[in-house]
């Protein structure tokens, strides 16, 4: 008998939908809004890459991660601020977060992390067990790395929690 | 933006001087450094590393006494600690074993504020710099930019009427000094926010002529004010108008 059936994942099927997050700041993601505001709302990613003086793989993940949140999209060598991206960086801070915390929830890690800590006993579920879940959402992510973005982006959209003290993830207005 | 002068300074410095003694040899830092600062003034401090731009900035909250010359606030003269400053730092100076709400607690506990209401102060300024969700976390799990807006809650909790801020945001990537440069400006110009005068250190004169309404130029050996630059651009900035490249050449002519 294969005995290694007993170990399963805590996700039963894994949504096929879930993509990684790059692993990458809000703050970060913030100022490439402002600097292509400066820009007319557009510019060439190598242009931003030399002008900014940033290595440009970091660039790159700050690039996608705005394009992932929506507030960004990027046409060949271009990246150019969508009017979400625009009101972005024009309301003041609570309303930021409040249409972070709507793009949050377009996606499918954070819409998934949801569930599992709904269905969890008090809505929270312990460090290692979150990590577990990525492992099996993203096998081929570090899921440390997932875990620390996913807390965050997290935080910064007041969508969940984390306490250190208690090791304990859980929702916040998510 | 209109700032609101008032005829008298809220600082001035006049003849100030600064030496360190070491090994019976007098080191002079800061020679005869005569400045006013005006309330509502956005001011920003350049000139080469080694000038004494960070001396400047403590002998101003009164961290560091001036060898000679005179401070006045307000009209009077300032001898010891200016508890109306508040002051944030290029490496954040967070303490590591606390956690977000409790090191901007902190700053108020040492001001005796009780408790109760030093926890709902900090909790005002961690709500306007953008740090709710993070009230708890650590600053090992911050990045820079987290650290920087602790740092800056810290400062504005005390309430004070001047912010000073030694380099701070040159241990961030450019992207997050983008970020936290404009919410800085839009704390300063924020009514419900006491403070309304600041002044900043900074390496980048691009930075100094993005924010500041008066550039303060240092030149070194020892430190003293070449020549004080008015910023007359309106806000926002654009950094390639012929006015800003302009501003920005005056200034590195002055320097190098």
């Amino acid at each position: 008998m294969d005995d290694t059936n007993d170990k399963k994942p805590i996700a039963l099927a894994p949504p096929t939908d879930v993509y990684p997050i790059p692993n990458t700041g809000i703050s970060e993601i913030l100022g490439l809004l402002e600097v292509l505001d400066d820009r007319q709302g557009k510019e060439k990613v190598y242009t931003l890459a030399r002008d900014l003086q940033m290595e440009f793989g970091q660039l790159l993940l700050v690039i996608k991660a705005a394009e992932v949140l929506e507030f960004v999209y990027t046409p060949g060598t271009d990246v150019v601020l969508k009017a979400l991206g625009k009101k972005m960086i024009e309301i003041d801070m609570n309303s930021k977060k409040k249409i972070l915390l709507q793009q949050l929830r377009r996606l499918p890690l954070f819409r998934v992390a949801k569930e599992k800590l709904v269905e969890a006993e008090n809505h929270k579920l312990a460090k290692t067990e979150v990590l577990e879940l990525l492992k099996s959402l993203l096998p081929r992510e570090r899921p440390e790395l997932v875990f620390e973005t996913l807390i965050n982006w997290g935080r910064w959209g007041e969508f969940l929690g984390y306490s250190q003290d208690d090791g304990y993830v859980y929702l916040d207005q998510g | 933006m209109e700032t609101q002068l008032t005829p008298l300074p809220l600082m001035e410095l006049k003849d100030v001087s600064k030496s360190f003694r070491h090994e019976n040899t007098d080191y002079m830092v800061l020679e005869n450094i005569n400045l006013q600062i005006r309330e509502g003034e956005f001011i920003a401090l350049v000139g080469p590393s080694g000038c004494g731009k960070s001396t400047l900035l403590r002998i101003i909250n009164g961290l560091i006494p001036a060898t000679k010359g005179q401070l006045q606030y307000k009209g009077k003269p300032q001898t010891s600690m200016n508890m109306e400053c508040g002051m944030v730092f290029q490496a954040f100076a967070l303490l590591p074993w606390l956690t977000v709400s409790q090191n901007i607690e902190l700053a108020l506990q040492a001001r005796n504020v009780p408790d109760k209401d030093s926890k709902r102060i900090a909790a005002h300024y961690i709500d306007k710099v953008g740090l709710d969700g993070h009230e708890e976390a650590y600053p090992r799990e911050l990045s820079g930019g987290m650290k920087q807006r602790v740092g800056f809650a810290r400062a504005l909790a005390v309430e004070p009427e001047m912010l000073l801020m030694d380099e701070p945001f040159s241990a961030l990537d450019p992207l997050t000094s983008a970020n936290l440069r404009e919410e800085v400006l839009d704390i300063w110009l924020d009514p419900q926010v006491r403070v309304n005068t600041v002044i900043m250190i900074t390496h980048l004169i691009e930075e100094a002529v993005e924010m500041a309404d008066r550039v303060i130029v240092l030149g070194s050996g020892p430190g003293r004010i070449l020549k004080e630059v008015t910023i007359d651009l309106p806000r926002p900035r654009n950094r390639n108008s012929e006015g800003f490249q302009n501003y920005m050449g005056e200034i590195f002519a002055l320097i190098t």
